[in-house]
């Protein structure tokens, strides 16, 4: 039996301690922000939080943008071709 | 020993890939393709090449070794690649796949080291040509396109590249590859060389196309040289050409978003090459000394972390025979560390600090700040947000965790875990210790990337950024994974313009089809009047017989007789 690292997360009162974990380091690293001095190639850098606040709604213009796109470009995989590569199964054979 | 220093480097990876073909199929096979890099990279360590290695060729002078710093770092990362990928195909009972797998290494470093023109076009055709059959190995009907569509664009960049070449000797009387200005024809079309094999955008799109169609073991192998190698040449052709700035940003960006929408993880995986090469490019844009040494730093290092998302998201479609994100999740339960993997190889390409990625991309974005490219830097950031969504977040997190896909695979096979455990090490060895991957670089490193408020920034723009994917996973924002393919520029080569050439065969079939019925047309109509007019039945048979022509021809006869005895 193998030692499984993830397992141990899987229940979900410890994952929830993980995701406590994460939401304490973003408000520490949002206040931390306040207490260390940057020095900035630009002006903009200089504000308060740049880079925190640019991730996130930097991260959700991805997403939001991202959908956008598959509305106009997405097609069924066999579009270009029946046999293209993009609805073929893979097999290389099973090995030990 | 030392007459062996009078190799030229790839000359090892040929040797070594002639005689693998006569080896046994199975363990000393594979031992010895997987040494045989290591033995180039010693034997070029202790060589002597400070002189290069000039022949002279009818009026050419061809240098099969310049050895600089900046072909050093390139040549050292492809030895590593080479083997690393050898190790990961290690259980291949193949007589082809070894032997390209080194042959493919070997032209690729034979370039990085090409001093003249000449000598880097026949290794570029070497890498294009050998290359494709890492694709054709997958034996499908598919792959077989995808390899043709790669094949045919590979062998344009060096079809291109060999008409600058020549024009390039014709205006220069000289072969030698150095720092050239973009200006004249022959500069813009070696320029356009080395942009098809960077994958500029609208050029990109055989990337995405072939690399997701390779074998296993073939991506791994391909996605290390090709690309690098043009960012090779373009570092030492085209630095500080400006406009490679405004190409690399945007080849930043785009991918993103196609990246986002995928299905496919290793189609993903060229997606986000893409992006990477764009830090590159415009790294070689601004051509500053750091941030020339930033392009360096972070082809080194990606094709570490690339090489190991490609293998574990490789292992992943080797045990469960996909590598669609529909179909795959909570994989952890059973491959737990090729997860473990996978997670170091996105924390790198994601730039965490300790990790390889924090310690090069650095460089390229200090660079972008130093010389004031404000927009350019903030499209950066953007772009590193971006890599994080797809390469950071969505490959582990949709392979390996996100819901339970009922599958139950073994975990990789040994190989392929010694493989990724190697990489992982170095990405994480090379993000602790920067100062060995510094001291290769082209010029001397004045940076130190561990500064609180570097760390800082860093953490925050990651952490925030894993933040709003966590408020959009909630609110189940993210794009859902299905099954289908994106548009992308290749649309206009696989569907516009075949297209375009059945409407233009459909208009030239009709119009020959037309002019055949017109001609038949009018000669029936022709041959019906003769017919009707003195056919069996027509008038003038009844009418005319052959009496009434005699009589005719009699009179005829008199009325001239009677003319000349007048």
């Amino acid at each position: 039996m193998q030692l499984n690292f993830f397992k141990y997360f899987e229940k979900p009162s410890r994952l929830k301690v993980v995701l406590l974990v994460f939401f304490l380091l973003c408000g520490v690293l949002f206040c931390a922000d306040f207490l260390i001095e940057r020095h900035v190639y630009f002006d903009v850098e200089a504000y308060s939080n740049f880079y925190s606040v640019y991730g996130f709604v930097m991260f959700s213009i991805i997403i939001f943008g991202s959908r956008v796109l598959r509305f106009f470009l997405m097609r069924k995989e066999n579009y270009y071709d029946k046999k293209a590569v993009d609805s073929e199964e893979y097999s290389e054979g099973d090995i030990n | 020993m030392s007459y062996l220093y009078f190799f030229p480097i790839p000359v090892y990876f040929f040797i070594g890939a002639v005689l693998s073909i006569f080896l046994p199929k199975g363990f000393i096979k594979s031992i010895f393709v997987t040494l045989v890099p290591v033995i180039a990279l010693v034997a070029f360590i202790y060589g002597d090449y400070t002189n290069g290695l000039k022949v002279q060729f009818l009026d050419l002078e061809l240098d099969f070794m310049r050895v600089d710093k900046l072909s050093t770092v390139f040549a050292i990362i492809f030895c590593i690649a080479s083997c690393l990928g050898n190790i990961f195909a290690f259980h291949l009972r193949d007589t082809m796949q070894p032997f390209i797998a080194l042959v493919y290494a070997g032209a690729a470093i034979g370039a990085v080291f090409a001093g003249d023109l000449v000598t880097l076009f026949v290794y570029w055709e070497v890498t294009a040509i050998s290359s494709v059959f890492l694709i054709w190995a997958r034996g499908t009907e598919g792959s077989y396109h995808a390899g043709m569509r790669y094949l045919i664009i590979q062998v344009l960049s060096g079809v291109v590249l060999l008409y600058g070449i020549a024009l390039f000797y014709h205006d220069n009387n000289s072969i030698e590859f150095s720092r050239m200005e973009l200006g004249s024809l022959s500069s813009y079309l070696i320029f356009l060389a080395f942009g098809i094999k960077c994958a500029f955008p609208l050029l990109h799109n055989w990337l995405q196309d072939s690399y997701p169609s390779a074998t296993i073991t073939g991506t791994v192998i391909l996605s290390a040289f090709t690309t690098k190698l043009a960012v090779y040449a373009l570092a030492r052709g085209f630095a500080g050409t400006e406009i490679l700035i405004y190409i690399g940003a945007i080849m930043t960006v785009f991918p993103i978003f196609f990246a986002e929408v995928e299905n496919d993880l290793r189609k993903v995986l060229a997606y986000s090459l893409n992006n990477q090469l764009g830090f590159m490019v415009v790294g070689i844009g601004i051509g500053t000394e750091l941030a020339l040494n930033g392009t360096a730093a972070h082809a080194f290092s990606h094709i570490l972390y690339k090489a190991l998302l490609f293998m574990s998201v490789g292992a992943v479609l080797l045990r469960t025979g996909t590598s669609r994100a529909s179909e795959l999740g909570g994989l952890y339960r059973t491959m737990p560390l090729t997860a473990i993997f996978c997670l170091i190889g996105a924390a790198s390409i994601s730039a965490f600090p300790l990790f390889s990625g924090f310690i090069s991309k650095s460089l390229i974005m200090s660079g972008a700040g130093k010389e004031h490219y404000q927009f350019i830097w903030l499209v950066l950031v953007f772009a590193s947000a971006g890599v994080l969504s797809h390469s950071g977040i969505k490959v582990p997190f949709f392979a390996f965790f996100h819901h339970d896909s009922g599958k139950r695979p073994r975990e990789a096979p040994l190989n392929m875990l010694i493989a990724m455990g190697l990489t992982a090490f170095l990405c994480v060895y090379i993000g602790i210790n920067p100062g060995h991957l510094y001291s290769l670089l082209p010029y001397e490193v004045k940076y130190n990337p561990y500064t609180l408020e570097h760390i800082l920034t860093q953490l925050q723009l990651l952490c925030f950024a894993i933040l709003a994917f966590y408020v959009l996973y909630k609110f189940k924002q993210l794009p859902s994974e299905e099954r289908g393919v994106n548009l992308d520029f290749d649309w206009t080569y696989r569907k516009l313009l075949p297209s375009i050439i059945n409407i233009l065969v459909r208009i030239l079939s009709n119009f020959e089809v037309g002019v055949l019925k017109f001609f038949k047309t009018v000669i029936s109509a022709f041959v019906y009047g003769v017919y009707s007019l003195s056919g069996p039945d027509s008038i003038t048979t009844r009418i005319w017989t052959s009496g009434t022509m005699v009589l005719c021809i009699a009179i005829v006869l008199l009325v001239v007789l009677g003319i000349i005895l007048i």
